[in-house]
């Protein structure tokens, strides 16, 4: 009886250390496989952070693009047929991202690369070139939360001369501050500073040998919009412009291009536009 | 009676070590975790160098005297940067004497000049 007893007792015991001995290697191959996707999610966002940066690196220095208390400050060449060097430099580090990283991965610039559009989030605020990046127009829409603008433009041209400046009738329940000046042109530049409509468009024209260029502010059925447009395709005009928001913590994102990573063995992947803060 | 003892202790020894054998996989597995908050933190300091620009320098020791003053004392890390043209490789430069042995890896990769160029870092970390 002691016997049996003795024995039933140790294979209780040695049942019970198996299962234990079970469940711990279970437990431990879990620990293994989560840490290799935990390791697999660690090196996607790696490479995810390097390519936005990398893209944020070279269009922030080809537009000279800076953010800072919510005001988005950028250079333009209007009627520059050399900005498809941009276009370049991005597609040939698309292909080095995908030539060099160990996922599957796909870039999209082509959003960037032809019309170079952003929003300004939070506030959704659109800036394109509706005519393709260094193509003669600027446009600001969904404008209605931009404080304010400030515009810089250099023409390099003899010549060029403003020729007129209407102001839209200020009668909006909170305008919009604007400041705008000029160089390079012959006799005197023209600059202005203060409050004007959102809805009611204020123009600025000037007058360039063969052609015209235009600055319009407000708009009835887009209030707040900005257009800068150059008609002579001949000349090159600078502009510096700054859009101001009340969001401190504004950030700019490329809307129509991403980055998506993937690795299929884990079934994992990441899609997401790229952002600039 | 002797023999029966004797029996049923090497059986529970036996059990016992089984048991212990089959733990140390689980005890090894633990400590993989702080290896990857090393490599966590690698990327972390490789990102950071290439926000504030130190990375772009391309200059060894603007770089090593940069990651010497973020990296902790219990651990150590290497670079190795390879620089690009649009299509080739064109120099490297090696950031600390490269870890070869029990290191977590990673990779991080910029541009400078308007994409001119393009670089590729290679980055290995492990505890001292």
């Amino acid at each position: 009886m002691k016997g049996f007893l003795l024995g039933s007792a140790l294979i209780l015991l040695s049942l019970s250390v198996l299962g234990l001995a079970i469940v711990t290697t279970q437990a431990d191959r879990q620990r293994n496989s989560d840490m290799l996707r935990l390791s697999v999610f660690d090196r996607i966002g790696d490479e995810f952070a390097a390519t936005e940066n990398g893209y944020r690196t070279i269009v922030s220095e080809f537009i000279n693009l800076t953010i800072k208390d919510g005001n988005v400050t950028f250079s333009d060449t209007l009627s520059d047929s050399s900005a498809s060097n941009m276009a370049n430099a991005l597609n040939n580090f698309s292909n080095f991202v995908e030539t060099n990283s160990g996922f599957s991965i796909r870039l999209n610039a082509t959003g960037i690369t032809n019309e170079l559009p952003f929003t300004i989030q939070p506030s959704g605020i659109l800036y394109n070139h509706p005519d393709g990046f260094g193509g003669k127009t600027i446009e600001v829409t969904n404008a209605q939360q931009v404080t304010g603008y400030s515009i810089a433009i250099m023409l390099n041209r003899t010549g060029a001369t403003p020729v007129e400046w209407r102001k839209g009738p200020y009668n909006d329940s909170a305008g919009i501050a604007v400041s705008i000046v000029t160089g390079g042109l012959t006799g005197n530049d023209f600059s202005f500073s203060g409050i004007l409509s959102r809805t009611q468009t204020s123009k600025l024209r000037i007058k360039i040998p063969g052609e015209d260029m235009f600055v319009n502010i407000g708009d009835n059925s887009e209030p707040g919009k900005l257009t800068i447009e150059n008609e002579d395709e001949d000349i090159l005009v600078f502009v510096n412009t700054t859009i101001m928001t009340d969001s401190a913590d504004a950030f700019v994102a490329f809307p129509v291009s991403s980055i998506n990573i993937t690795a299929e063995e884990y079934n994992i992947s990441r899609v997401a536009p790229v952002r600039v803060s | 009676m002797k023999g029966f003892v004797l029996t049923m202790d090497v059986a529970i020894a036996i059990v016992v070590a089984g048991f212990v054998l089959l733990l140390v996989p689980g005890i090894q597995a633990n400590d993989a975790y702080p290896e990857l908050e090393s490599k966590r933190l690698a990327s972390d300091i490789v990102a950071v160098l290439d926000y504030n620009g130190v990375l772009g320098t391309y200059d060894k020791d603007i770089i090593e005297a940069n990651l010497s003053g973020m990296l902790p004392a219990n651990i150590n890390m290497s670079m190795t940067i390879k620089k690009f043209n649009s299509t080739s490789s064109v120099s490297q430069i090696q950031i600390n004497a490269a870890i070869t042995d029990n290191y977590m890896a990673g990779k991080w990769w910029f541009a400078t000049d308007r994409g001119r160029f393009f670089y590729f870092v290679d980055y290995r970390v492990k505890f001292r």
